[in-house]
């Protein structure tokens, strides 16, 4: 559904992640499962898919990487008003694990707040290996969990080696899988194509169950244009995703 | 009980998927085929790849209707055999839907969907946001004419013509039958607008789209009530079919099929849930075929 919408809070998080504020102006919003997105739409500049990284009140909240010039002018965008599309996506509700490692990279992290805050109130635990590129990428993600997360257990990597382990989020997550064996039941995934190949190879002989949060071209958002197929197999991010398990759609990770 | 036949192929039940939803891709083919569709049809194919527009490129409005300006979006001509080759693995028919903008371009792709073994090709007269495509042409009587001559004196299989609204399309109808079409699909999307009162800005980046959904299905009704009545046209009824009764009232009014898109958005059921309110109906009514049904409220 469309819905006329207005920035109402923006934050400068790191250098290059951001936090948007954003209020539905129409009563009785659904609220969204974890891993739904929404199509933020800015005027007469881009369409942009983003995860939905909290919710409340018909209030969203959106983390923008600046990538290009869509990217750009939605966070240069500190009040006014936009577009919202949404909520799309089957989204993912891993209530029957519980405890949930959430592997992110860059500002693939998004959806771990969200899913953090539904998940408590389902009482499961979600802990989280966050990787960036460089330090400055980083801001402290206690800041935006919810007090609620109290026993979050959060570690970091970052492959310029300015704070915590230096190297890759798949790296530092196969070292803490091993390192607590049987603490977690389920892996997610979320951010560069890159890590969700290396996340599913390197941790397929753990036993834990592993899910990706996929990343696609997405136009429409309502299963009708199809730019989002995840070529070979027959489903569409924005209808069946964008998280899947790992074995099936092995195709799509080889090929990206 | 559903059995139909339009443009000479013979279908387990009249319920296709309409143009424009899925159906660029063999993997959308995939997806299509297991909503148990008895025919498939493509998206448009045009001779060379289009980019299509630049989002927003689809809206779902308030009053349950879908505004789109896709833009013909779709990888060109070297798709179709890709496509062909799909629906036989998946044992399905395929109506091809071209679109071209001049009428040697509809015979080259013709020539190809011939050449690939399709089942049908679908003549795109009527999509209203593409420059010098569809409703420009499928507008212009004579021009329908020369497109389905010439197109028809090539293909070796049914040539089925898809037209919009326009004050014409009975005209045009009938030029399309003259010329040689088997069937005719009507309608397509109606051309419209959404404006973002907040923004104050049109929401598309076409500014302009087609409109579909329930709010355009009376007009299809009427549309197809219409051309039957004038011609006992084979007919293929398109336009906001989103339960068993929207289907119904276009066979009613001279539709042998009928094809289902924008409620594929909202519903992954929607081709059981018809073919078992059909069913239904029929019992209801005491008829054994619903064939038999067809064109028969048009006086």
């Amino acid at each position: 559904m469309y819905y006329p919408a207005k920035i109402t809070g923006s934050e400068k998080l790191s250098k290059t992640l951001y936090l948007k504020r954003i209020k539905i102006l129409s009563d009785g919003i659904k609220e969204p499962l974890p891993f739904q997105f929404l199509l933020a739409w800015v005027p007469g500049v881009d369409l942009l898919p983003m995860s939905v990284a909290d919710f409340s009140n018909g209030e969203v909240a959106i983390i923008v990487k600046e990538r290009g010039e869509g990217s750009r002018a939605l966070i240069r965008l500190h009040s006014g008003f936009l577009g919202v599309m949404g909520f799309y996506g089957a989204g993912f509700k891993p209530w029957s694990y519980k405890r949930i490692l959430f592997i992110a990279g860059g500002s693939g992290i998004a959806p771990f707040f969200y899913l953090a805050r539904k998940a408590c109130e389902e009482g499961v635990s979600v802990d989280l290996v966050w990787g960036v590129r460089g330090g400055d990428e980083l801001f402290n993600p206690r800041s935006l969990l919810n007090t609620v997360n109290k026993d979050t257990e959060i570690y970091i990597a970052t492959e310029d080696c300015s704070a915590g382990y230096c190297g890759r989020a798949s790296m530092l997550a196969s070292r803490v899988i091993h390192e607590n064996p049987g603490k977690w039941d389920l892996v997610i995934a979320s951010g560069p194509q890159g890590l969700l190949r290396e996340v599913c190879s390197l941790l397929s002989d753990t036993g834990i169950e592993l899910y990706v949060n996929t990343e696609t071209l997405v136009k429409c958002g309502v299963g009708a244009c199809g730019s989002c197929v995840l070529k070979p197999h027959p489903l569409l991010l924005c209808k069946h995703g964008p998280v899947f398990r790992c074995r099936d759609i092995e195709g799509f990770l080889k090929g990206g | 009980m559903l059995e139909t036949s339009i443009a000479g192929l013979r279908l387990k039940h009249p319920v296709m998927n309409a143009s424009g939803i899925l159906g660029s891709e063999p993997e959308h083919l995939e997806i299509l085929a297991k909503q148990g569709f008895s025919a498939l049809v493509s998206k448009t194919i045009t001779l060379n790849p289009r980019e299509g527009y630049p989002p927003p490129i689809i809206v779902e409005l308030r009053n349950n209707g879908l505004l789109n300006a896709v833009g013909l979006a779709n990888p060109g001509a070297r798709v179709i055999p890709v496509l062909a080759r799909k629906a036989r693995e998946l044992s399905k028919p395929l109506i091809l839907s071209i679109g071209g903008s001049s009428v040697e371009e509809f015979v080259k792709l013709a020539e190809l969907a011939s050449e690939a073994g399709v089942d049908a090709v679908e003549l795109n007269l009527s999509c209203p946001h593409a420059e010098g495509y569809g409703l420009e042409l499928g507008s212009d009587p004579m021009l329908v004419y020369r497109i389905v001559k010439d197109v028809v004196s090539v293909a070796s299989l049914p040539v089925i013509a898809k037209l919009g609204l326009t004050d014409r399309v009975i005209e045009s109808a009938g030029k399309a039958l003259e010329a040689g079409v088997k069937a005719l699909t009507l309608i397509n999307t109606v051309k419209a607008m959404s404006i973002d009162v907040y923004t104050l800005k049109p929401v598309l980046s076409n500014k302009y789209g087609g409109l579909s959904g329930p709010p355009i299905h009376p007009i299809a009704v009427r549309v197809v009530y219409d051309v039957y009545r004038e011609y006992r046209a084979e007919i293929i009824g398109v336009g906001g079919v989103s339960s068993w009764m929207d289907v119904a009232e276009l066979m009613l009014a001279g539709a042998r099929a009928v094809q289902v898109g924008t409620a594929l958005i909202w519903n992954e059921n929607i081709v059981d849930e018809i073919l078992s309110g059909l069913h239904k109906w029929l019992i209801d009514l005491g008829y054994n075929s619903l064939m038999d049904l067809v064109g028969i409220a048009v006086m």
